[in-house]
C-alpha cells in the first residue's frame, strides 16, 4: 500500500513515516499541496494523510482539486481543531479529520480502517435485513456476530442488544431511559447511569478512539445514536 | 486558644457597642428614649409652671409659705364668683343686689327681680339661686347715700316699680326727716334698730304714680307711734331692715314688699351640682343646697337625704363647705330654728376680712304677704314673721381665718395640690433641671449620630425630607413652636379650670380627662415633630446643606447662571414681571373683572401655551433621538425644527456623543477580532512542534533504553508533553470562553440525561480511585423539570471539567454526592466531594485561572478547568458557584428551567 504523507513540518512527516512503515506500508512524503498533487499524477496512491496549513497550496484546496480526479481515502491532519474547520474539511471530501497533537497509534488504526474499507469492504450487500451495516461496523443478526473493520468484536448480550437497537434505528437518538426501557423492559426509575456505562464499554470495544467515537455517537443532553452512513 | 478567642470576642462586642449607636435600631431606640424624657420634662415643667401660676414664685423659697394668704385671693375670687352667680340669675339682669367685699368695696350692683314663680332659671350649674344679697355689714353713709334702683316685681315676674327705693343708713335716714322737716319724735327710729339697719323709703312722687297705676296703695299706719310717724311720713313709704336683729318692717303691705328673698326651686340643678361638685370641692358649694320649699325644713331634709341619712345637715354643710364657711340660718318657723356654725350673727356680719352675705328669704308665692298689717313692736314683728312658718334668713360668709390646711373638704383639691405638689416644688424644679439636662444630652447624642452610618464614615446621609428648602423648614419649625406654645397655654388654662373656678365665671373652662389626653397626644406629636425637624436641621448643617438649599439662593443662582437656557430665563422672568406689574396695576385701580383685565389674562395664557407647545415639540424630538442612540443607531444626527430653538445646544451635544459612541464601538470590535486571531494563531504555532515532541517521545518509548533511569526519563518526558498539549488546548478554549467568541448551539437539553451520560464516562476512573458516586436521579415523570436551554457539547465539557476535578482531587475511598434539583424554576446541579488535600484558599481564588487546590503539588491537570467551566456556564446563561467548607468541595451549576409553552 502506498500512502502519501503531506505536511510542511519535516519531523512530523518523518515520525508518521516511521509508524506506518512499521505497519508495512510504503510512505511517500510531500511537503506542500502542490507537491502532493504532482505525486498523485505520477504514483499510485491508496491513502493520503494531508495537513491543512501548508505553504504554496494548503490542504483544503489541494483536497478540493484532488477530489475531482480521485476518490481515495484522505485523512486530514491539522492543528485547527474548531468544529468549523472539521466540517469544512469533511465537506470538501476528507474521510477523516485528526487534530494535532495526535496519538500516533490512533492514526495508524484509522489508516488501517480506511484502507480496509476502501479495498475490502466496498462490496458488501446491504439488502439482507438481518445484516446491519454502518460504515465498517457490521452486525450479523443471524449469527449474533459483530465485526468492525472485519475484526470480530466480543460483546455481552446487553451490549449486543443496545448496539442492535441503535443500528436498527440508525440516525434516531435514544435517551438513556428509553434504551433502558427497551433493553431491560422495566420502567426507568432512578436507573443511574447504567446505560451510559454500557455505551462506554461498547465504545471501547468497537471504536478506534473511544473518546472520539465514529459510530456510537452522543448527543449531549439528549441521548445516544448511530449515524446513518 | 481560649484566651485569644475571648479577647477577640470582647473586641467584637466593644466594636458592636460603639456601632450600635449608629445602627437604625440604635437611633430609633434613642429617639424613643428622648421622647420619653421630653414627656417627663414637659410634665415637670408644666407642673412647675402651674404651681407658680397658682401660688406665685415665692413658694420656691419660702418653706413656710402660707397657703391661706394665697387662698385669700382665691376666696375673694370665690366671693366674686358667688356674686356673679347671683348676678347671672337672668340674662336681662333685672335683679339687683349689692355685693360688698371685705374691703367694703362695692363690687357689683344688680337689679333684683322677683321671679319666684319662674321655673328653674339657671345659667350654669352653680348659679340658679335667685336671691338678692344685701350687704349687711355696717356701711358708711357715703355709700348708702347713693341711690340704688330697685324694681319691684310682683307676681309672675312683672315689673311694677323702678327706681323708687332709696337706701339709707339709720343716721342718714334721720337726716332725711330733718331735711324734710319731719320730726323724729320717736326713738324707735334710732333705738329700735341697730346701726346696721338700713332704711328704705319710697319716693312720694313715685308713690303717686304707683297709686295711679295700681290703686293698691294703702298707707300703712306705723306700728309704733303711728300717728306721728304716719302723719309726718304720710307720703313716705319706707321699710326698715335690721339684719342684726332680724327685723323687717315695712310701712306698706307686703304687696309691695321689696325685701323679699326669693328662693327658687332648683332640684334638678342641685342634682347636677352634686354630681359635679362633690363635697368639699369648693367654697361655692355652700350656696347650692338651698331649695325652694314652703317649709324650709325640706331644705335640710334634702341635704340629709343626699348624704345617706345623715341627719345632721349642719355637719354636712360644714363638711362641704369647709371650715372657712360660716353660716347662720334662721328659719321663720314656730321654733325659730337656727342652724349655724357660729355663735351669733355678729360673727358673720361684723368680722373683718371676711366676705359675708345675707340672704333674706321669704316664701312668697304670689299670695298675700305674710306680714300682717298689724305689727306692734319688734317682737310682734318678729313673732309675726315667725309665725308664718315660712321664710328664712341666711347669713353666710367666708372667713379665711378659719381656714385650716387640714381641712379635708375645703378646697380639698387645692389643699391636696398645695401639699403634694406645691410643697414639693423644689423637687419638681430639680426634676425639671434633671430632665432638661438629660434631654440635652440625649439630644446632643442624637444630633451627633444623625445621618451617619457609623463612627468611621463621616459622610452624612440625608433623607428626602432634608432636601426641601431652608426657608420652608424654618417656616414649619416656627409654626410648630407657636402651635405648641398655644397648646400648652390652652391646656394649662383648662387644667387649672378643672379645679378652680376662674374669675371669669362658673366652670367656663370645664375640664376632664379628655383634655389631658388631648394634651398628652399633642405633646407627643409636637415633641416628635420637633425632634425630627431638629435632627433634619442637624443633618443638613453637617452636610452643609443649608445654604445650598435656600430657596432664594437657588433663584439667585438660576437667574445668574450662564448657560444655554439664558433665553428661557429671560422669557420666563419677563413674563412673570409683566404679569405681576399688571396685577399690581389692576389692584391699585381696582379694575378687577374689567374687560382689559380679562383680555390681558387671556393673552398671557396664549403666550404661555404657545411656549409650552414649542418646547415640548423640540423636547419630543430630542427624546426620540436619544432613544435611537441608546438602541445603537449612532449615525443619525438630530436636527431641530427651528435653528433658534433653545435646545440647540443640547442637540449639538447629543450629536457629539453619538459620534463618540460610534468610534468607540468600532474600535472595540476591532480589538476583539484582533485578540481572537492572535490567540488562535499562537495556539496553532504551538501545536505543530508539540506534535513532533509527542510523536518522537512515543518512538523513544518503543525503543529499548540503556538504563532503567533512561526509561524513567522518557516516561517523564511523555507525561509533560501530554500536559503541555492539554494546556494548549485549554488555553484556546479559555480565551474563547472569556471573550465570548464561541458559537453556541443552543437547544433543549435534558440535564439529567446529560449527567448520566457524563457519569458514564467516569465510571471506570472513579472505580479506580474507589470513589463512590451517589446520585439521585429524578423520576421519569419529573423529567420536564430538568430541561434547560444550552449547548449540549459545551455543557458536557463543563460537567467533564467538574467531574474530572472531583476525580483528580478527591480523597480515595470517599463518596461523591451528586444531585439534580429544580428550585423555583432553576435547575441545579450540585456536586459535593471530599478533597484529598486541605483547601486553604477561598473559592474565588480557586476559580482564578491556573490555581489548583493544592498549589504545591504538580499532578496532572492544568488548572484552567474551573475557570473555563465558569465562563462557559455564564455564556450559556447559567451560573457556576463553588463553596468550600473545610474539606468539603461543593460545585453548584444553575440553569433556568426551560419551560415548554
Amino acid at each position: 500500500m502506498n500512502i502519501l504523507v503531506c505536511d510542511d513540518d519535516k519531523e512530523i512527516v518523518e515520525a508518521i513515516t516511521i509508524y506506518l512503515k512499521q505497519e508495512g506500508y510504503n510512505i511517500i512524503p510531500a511537503y506542500n499541496g502542490r507537491e502532493a498533487l504532482e505525486i498523485m499524477e505520477h504514483e499510485e496512491i491508496h491513502l493520503i494523510i494531508l495537513d491543512i496549513m501548508m505553504p504554496e497550496l494548503d490542504g483544503i484546496h489541494a483536497l478540493y482539486e484532488l477530489r475531482e480526479k480521485s476518490a481515495i481515502p484522505v485523512i486530514l491532519l491539522s492543528a485547527k481543531s474548531e468544529d468549523a474547520d472539521k466540517i469544512l474539511g469533511l465537506n470538501v471530501g476528507a474521510d477523516d479529520y485528526m487534530t494535532k497533537p495526535f496519538n500516533p497509534l490512533e492514526l495508524v488504526a484509522r489508516v488501517r480502517s480506511q484502507l480496509r474499507r476502501y479495498t475490502a469492504l466496498g462490496g458488501i450487500e446491504k439488502e439482507d435485513d438481518n445484516i446491519l451495516v454502518n460504515g465498517t461496523l457490521v452486525m450479523d443478526r443471524d449469527k449474533k456476530l459483530v465485526k468492525v473493520d472485519g475484526e470480530p468484536v466480543k460483546l455481552t448480550p446487553t451490549e449486543y442488544n443496545i448496539l442492535e437497537l441503535l443500528m436498527e434505528n440508525a440516525g434516531k437518538v435514544f435517551s438513556s431511559s428509553e434504551i433502558y426501557e427497551k433493553i431491560w423492559g422495566e420502567d426507568a426509575y432512578a436507573t443511574d447511569n447504567i446505560v451510559s456505562v454500557h455505551i462506554r464499554r461498547i465504545r471501547e470495544k468497537i471504536e478506534i478512539n473511544p473518546k472520539n467515537p465514529d459510530y456510537l455517537k452522543v448527543m449531549w443532553g439528549v441521548g445516544y445514536h448511530i449515524e446513518k452512513k | 486558644m481560649g484566651k485569644k478567642d475571648t479577647e477577640k470576642e470582647m473586641n467584637q462586642v466593644v466594636k458592636t457597642k460603639g456601632k450600635w449607636k449608629y445602627t437604625r435600631m440604635g437611633k430609633i431606640a434613642r429617639g424613643f428614649l428622648c421622647m420619653v424624657t421630653y414627656m417627663f420634662f414637659v410634665s415637670f415643667a408644666g407642673l412647675a409652671g402651674y404651681v407658680f401660676y397658682e401660688f406665685g414664685t415665692d413658694i420656691v423659697l419660702d418653706k413656710n409659705y402660707d397657703i391661706s394668704e394665697a387662698n385669700m385671693n382665691r376666696i375673694s375670687d370665690e366671693a366674686e364668683f358667688v356674686a356673679e352667680c347671683v348676678r347671672d340669675i337672668t340674662e336681662e339682669k333685672n335683679n339687683a343686689f349689692r355685693i360688698i367685699d371685705a374691703d367694703k368695696n362695692m363690687v357689683n350692683t344688680y337689679d333684683v327681680r322677683d321671679i319666684m314663680n319662674s321655673e328653674t332659671y339657671f345659667i350654669d350649674s352653680l348659679s340658679s339661686i335667685k336671691q338678692y344679697v344685701v350687704d349687711s355689714s355696717p356701711l358708711d353713709g357715703s355709700i348708702y347715700d347713693e341711690e340704688y334702683s330697685l324694681k319691684l316685681i310682683r307676681d309672675k315676674g312683672l315689673d311694677l316699680y323702678d327706681d323708687c327705693y332709696v337706701f339709707f343708713t339709720r343716721d342718714s335716714f334721720k337726716n332725711i326727716f330733718k331735711k324734710n322737716g319731719i320730726k323724729n319724735t320717736h326713738n324707735w327710729l334710732s333705738d329700735g334698730f341697730s346701726e346696721s339697719a338700713y332704711f328704705i323709703y319710697l319716693d312720694p312722687e313715685i308713690m303717686s304714680s304707683l297709686r295711679e297705676e295700681e290703686q293698691l296703695m294703702n298707707v300703712e299706719t306705723s306700728p309704733l307711734d303711728s300717728n306721728l310717724l304716719y302723719t309726718e311720713l304720710a307720703d313716705y313709704k319706707y321699710a326698715v331692715y335690721d339684719p342684726v336683729q332680724d327685723i323687717f318692717y315695712s310701712s306698706w303691705d307686703d304687696y309691695f314688699t321689696s325685701f323679699t328673698h326669693y328662693i327658687y326651686k332648683m332640684s334638678d340643678i342641685t342634682e347636677e351640682l352634686y354630681s359635679h361638685y362633690g363635697a368639699g370641692e369648693s367654697v361655692s358649694n355652700i350656696i347650692f343646697p338651698i331649695l325652694w320649699s314652703e317649709n324650709y325644713r325640706d331644705i335640710w331634709e334634702f341635704i340629709s337625704n343626699k348624704y345617706d341619712g345623715i341627719d345632721n345637715p349642719e355637719y354636712e354643710l360644714q363638711k362641704r363647705a369647709g371650715s372657712a364657711f360660716v353660716y347662720y340660718v334662721k328659719l321663720y318657723d314656730k321654733d325659730g330654728t337656727v342652724y349655724s356654725n357660729v355663735d351669733s350673727v355678729q360673727d358673720i356680719l361684723k368680722k373683718d376680712n371676711m366676705n359675708s352675705y345675707v340672704v333674706a328669704g321669704n316664701n312668697y308665692k304670689g299670695e298675700a304677704a305674710n306680714y300682717s298689717e298689724d305689727l306692734y313692736g319688734y317682737d310682734d314683728i318678729v313673732s309675726t314673721l315667725d309665725s308664718t312658718e315660712t321664710g328664712c334668713i341666711m347669713y353666710f360668709g367666708i372667713d379665711p381665718s378659719r381656714l385650716k390646711l387640714n381641712d379635708e373638704s375645703f378646697s380639698a383639691s387645692y389643699v391636696w395640690i398645695y401639699r403634694n405638689i406645691a410643697c414639693n416644688i423644689n423637687y419638681i424644679l430639680i426634676g425639671v433641671a434633671l430632665t432638661f439636662i438629660l434631654l440635652t444630652i440625649q439630644a446632643a447624642s442624637l444630633i451627633k449620630t444623625t445621618g451617619r452610618k457609623d463612627k468611621e464614615h463621616n459622610e452624612v446621609i440625608l433623607n428626602r425630607y432634608d432636601r426641601f428648602h431652608s426657608e420652608v423648614w424654618l417656616l414649619i419649625y416656627l409654626s410648630l413652636i407657636a402651635g405648641s406654645v398655644l397648646l400648652s397655654i390652652y391646656v394649662m388654662k383648662r387644667v387649672s379650670g378643672m379645679y378652680f373656678f376662674s374669675k371669669y365665671g362658673y366652670r367656663s373652662y370645664s375640664c376632664d380627662i379628655r383634655i389631658l389626653i388631648n394634651g398628652v397626644l399633642s405633646s407627643i406629636v409636637f415633641g416628635f415633630s420637633f425632634m425630627q425637624l431638629t435632627l433634619s436641621f442637624a443633618r443638613r448643617v453637617k452636610a452643609h446643606n443649608i445654604k445650598s438649599r435656600l430657596l432664594v439662593g437657588e433663584l439667585y443662582r438660576w437667574v445668574l447662571k450662564k448657560s444655554g437656557e439664558q433665553r428661557i430665563k429671560i422669557y420666563v422672568l419677563t413674563y412673570i414681571l409683566i404679569e405681576v406689574l399688571f396685577l399690581a396695576y389692576v389692584y391699585k385701580k381696582n379694575m378687577w373683572y374689567s374687560p382689559i383685565f380679562i383680555l390681558f389674562f387671556v393673552l398671557m395664557w396664549i403666550i404661555a401655551l404657545y411656549a409650552v407647545v414649542r418646547v415640548s415639540a423640540d423636547l419630543k424630538e430630542l427624546c426620540e433621538h436619544i432613544d435611537k442612540t441608546r438602541d445603537g443607531d449612532f449615525d443619525i444626527e438630530v436636527k431641530l425644527q427651528d435653528s433658534s430653538s433653545i435646545f440647540n445646544d443640547v442637540a449639538a451635544g447629543i450629536n457629539h456623543i453619538s459620534d463618540g459612541l460610534n468610534m468607540a464601538v468600532e474600535k472595540s470590535l476591532k480589538d476583539e477580532r484582533m485578540k481572537t486571531e492572535l490567540i488562535t494563531n499562537v495556539s496553532h504555532d504551538l501545536k505543530t512542534p508539540l506534535t513532533s515532541i509527542i510523536n518522537y517521545i512515543n518512538l523513544l518509548k518503543s525503543e529499548k533504553m540503556p538504563t532503567p533511569e533512561a526509561e524513567h526519563y522518557v516516561e517523564v518526558l511523555d507525561a509533560k508533553a501530554h500536559r503541555l498539549s492539554q494546556l494548549t488546548i485549554d488555553l484556546v478554549e479559555a480565551a474563547k470562553a472569556t471573550s465570548g467568541n464561541i458559537e453556541l448551539n443552543m437547544m433543549p437539553i435534558s440535564f439529567d440525561e446529560l449527567v448520566k451520560q457524563a457519569l458514564g464516562e467516569f465510571e471506570e476512573k472513579y472505580e479506580e480511585k474507589k470513589l463512590e458516586a451517589v446520585i439521585a436521579y429524578p423520576d421519569k415523570k419529573d423529567r420536564e423539570m430538568y430541561k434547560v436551554m444550552a449547548d449540549g457539547r459545551r455543557l458536557f465539557r463543563i460537567l467533564d471539567n467538574v467531574l474530572q476535578n472531583a476525580y483528580k482531587y478527591s480523597l480515595e475511598n470517599t463518596r461523591v454526592y451528586i444531585e439534580i434539583i429544580n428550585e423555583d424554576g432553576q435547575v441545579k446541579f450540585i456536586m459535593k466531594n471530599i478533597s484529598k488535600a486541605p483547601l486553604n484558599i477561598s473559592a474565588d481564588e480557586l476559580m482564578e485561572r491556573f490555581t489548583r487546590g493544592d498549589s504545591s503539588r504538580t499532578t496532572e491537570g492544568s488548572g484552567l478547568g474551573l475557570s473555563i467551566a465558569k465562563d462557559l456556564t455564564r455564556l450559556m446563561g447559567g451560573n457556576f458557584d463553588i463553596e468550600l467548607d473545610g474539606d468539603l468541595f461543593k460545585v453548584i451549576i444553575t440553569f433556568p428551567q426551560l419551560r415548554s409553552l
